[in-house]
């Protein structure tokens, strides 16, 4: 017996035979995004568990009406002489969903639903906005009547139609292309600049001199998780996981949607931060930053191979003064075509005078 | 032993209570409220239990093992002051005998958000209690994937309190005098069991293990 066993620090008591892989190859996933914003696991909570459903035997005699589910855990009723019906663990896929109107938490692993009936939208979004009073909670309805069944998300509720989105839950392959895709749109939406930039998650100490915060790296992996996962609710991304090569920043992948031990993984994501100066002022000079860089190709081959993962990608942040594009990779573009690394590089602007400045330089060529 | 200083008593107090707010808070976020009596006692144990999954401090560990699940008499005592104070409220109100024939108070609590949305905007200036509130949201997602029924059996087959060692009657020590912690120890089991080698987070930990535990009370295990 080692010496933690015999402190308690390791032992199991009465668990010690337990059958922990088999719990967690059927749970795989649930709780891996605990610090993201609730909507954004709402609609991750509801994307899977619609996906679910609709690959049991028992959605073929579901009934073919809309779900609603409202990011609310406190159920109500709109019929007098009906209860919510309680259903723990709604993510395993064995009860119907549609034809019902469904209370839920942001997890979206039990909740409380009551029937509606055959109704028109109109009349099913008054039943929320009217009989329940919650048009502006945050909705999804999954509409199961079209060729092809739709998910929209109401950030705002559905006493606001027009504000809405389409959630992907069909499964797919997912590409570096698509990934890239997202890193655009949050780079473009929340990165670019500090006004881009939420007041809380600032990515810099002085941007006028070039200082980032030393939270840099952290709010940048934060912003892509948050986009990666709403784009791709079906799937799974875990952060910071610590293997034998390393620190693995970013992993996206995705569960069958019966059988979750089944896992397919499309990409590993090195994040990297490439920058002038430290927070406190000081300069880092140019070879730390190539090493970075090649360091950087070098660890998500590594993970790409560990986590027997079908793509990796450098995915550089240049907060530097001087934006050099893609020479930042000059030095490694053998290396990480050999490695099979893909290359991306997104530049950081201090202020927006900086940005209106290069926009400007940009069309004047 | 000397005595514990009056204003060292009354912040023991204040953070007792503040805990409890967020624990019936969390609990209402979860979709559990309003919180049986038994289940928020039950919810606390877990939330001491599995404390140090989160890297969180331990507020009480140890208790006394009792036939009906964990019961805290002083978390109980705050309880009611809540209730004395509107800070939260009780319905199904009733009354049952213990295993020890005392009479206690049987109902049910939510908090009078009026009064209990002030103590959780001040809560949440304070790191610490941020993520003592992020740790007992989890929990309590988590235990939401409990039936009524699976939350009156849990303790029969929770890893630390159904230890068959320590009989009913007797003090259940997992974080004071002893170091034998079975349910963070269950929990972070977890951790290296996932599929393909991934690694669990403390938030799949949790989740995790309260599966496990359902699991354990239907047979399945």
């Amino acid at each position: 017996m080692v010496d933690s066993e015999v402190k308690g620090l390791t032992s199991l008591g009465g668990w010690a035979n337990a059958d922990f892989n088999g719990t967690a190859l059927q749970n795989v996933g649930i709780g891996t995004d605990t610090d993201l914003p609730p909507a954004v696991r709402f609609i991750a909570g509801v994307a899977k568990l619609v996906r679910r459903r609709m690959a049991t035997e028992g959605y073929k005699s579901d009934p073919i009406r809309p779900a609603i589910f409202l990011l609310e855990p406190a159920a109500r009723t709109h019929k007098p002489d009906t209860k919510p019906q309680r259903i723990p663990m709604l993510d395993n896929g064995l009860t119907a969903v549609t034809g019902r109107l469904w209370f839920v938490n942001p997890v979206v692993v039990s909740g409380n639903y009551v029937e509606v009936d055959d109704l028109n939208d109109d009349a099913l979004f008054k039943i929320v906005t009217e009989a329940l009073q919650l048009g502006g909670t945050a909705a999804i309805v999954f509409d199961p009547r079209t060729s092809l069944p739709a998910v929209r998300y109401y950030p705002n509720g559905l006493a606001d139609p027009d504000t809405v989105e389409s959630i992907a839950i069909t499964s797919s392959d997912i590409s570096l292309d698509r990934i890239f895709d997202v890193i655009d749109r949050v780079y473009s939406t929340c990165l670019v600049t500090p006004e881009a930039q939420t007041r809380v998650g600032k990515l810099w100490t002085k941007g006028e001199n070039w200082w980032p915060s030393e939270h840099a790296e952290d709010l940048i992996q934060m912003h892509l998780r948050v986009g990666l996962t709403t784009a791709f609710p079906t799937c799974t991304v875990r952060h910071e996981q610590t293997i034998v090569p390393g620190r693995l920043d970013l992993e996206i992948e995705e569960s069958d949607p019966l059988d979750r031990s089944l896992v397919t993984r499309y990409a590993v994501l090195e994040l990297k931060v490439l920058r002038n100066f430290r927070t406190s002022g000081a300069s880092v000079s140019r070879q730390e930053v190539l090493d970075w860089v090649e360091s950087g190709v070098k660890q998500a081959a590594a993970y790409r191979k560990d986590r027997n993962a079908r793509a990796a990608a450098l995915c550089c942040f240049d907060m530097r003064k001087d934006h050099s594009g893609e020479h930042c990779f000059d030095h490694i573009h053998t290396l990480a075509s050999e490695l099979l690394v893909k290359l991306r590089v997104w530049f950081i602007f201090g202020t927006s005078e900086q940005y209106r400045e290069f926009v400007s330089k940009m069309q004047n060529r | 032993m000397k005595p514990m200083r009056r204003d060292a008593v009354d912040s023991a107090v204040l953070r007792r209570r503040i805990r409890l707010v967020v624990l019936i808070h969390t609990a209402e976020r979860a979709g559990l409220a309003p919180l049986p009596i038994m289940h928020l006692h039950m919810f606390a144990y877990l939330s001491n239990a599995l404390a140090p999954v989160w890297e969180m401090p331990v507020m009480d560990g140890k208790l006394l093992k009792r036939r009906g699940g964990p019961f805290y008499p002083v978390l109980q005592e705050d309880l009611d002051s809540l209730v004395g104070m509107g800070v939260a409220t009780i319905s199904n109100l009733g009354h049952v005998q213990d295993e020890q024939n005392r009479w206690r108070l049987e109902g049910s609590y939510r908090l009078n958000q009026e009064f209990a949305d002030r103590i959780l905007l001040q809560m949440a200036q304070f790191e610490e209690e941020r993520r003592l509130f992020a740790f007992l949201q989890e929990l309590a997602y988590a235990l939401s994937s409990l039936s009524d029924d699976d939350f009156g059996h849990a303790t029969t087959q929770d890893a630390t309190y159904s230890d068959p060692v320590i009989d009913f009657g007797n003090v259940v020590d997992f974080a004071e005098w002893q170091v034998k912690n079975y349910t963070a120890n269950a929990a972070d089991q977890f951790e290296r069991r996932l599929p393909g080698g991934a690694r669990a987070n403390s938030g799949e930990k949790l989740h995790l293990y309260l599966r496990h535990l359902q699991s354990r009370i239907h047979g399945r295990q």
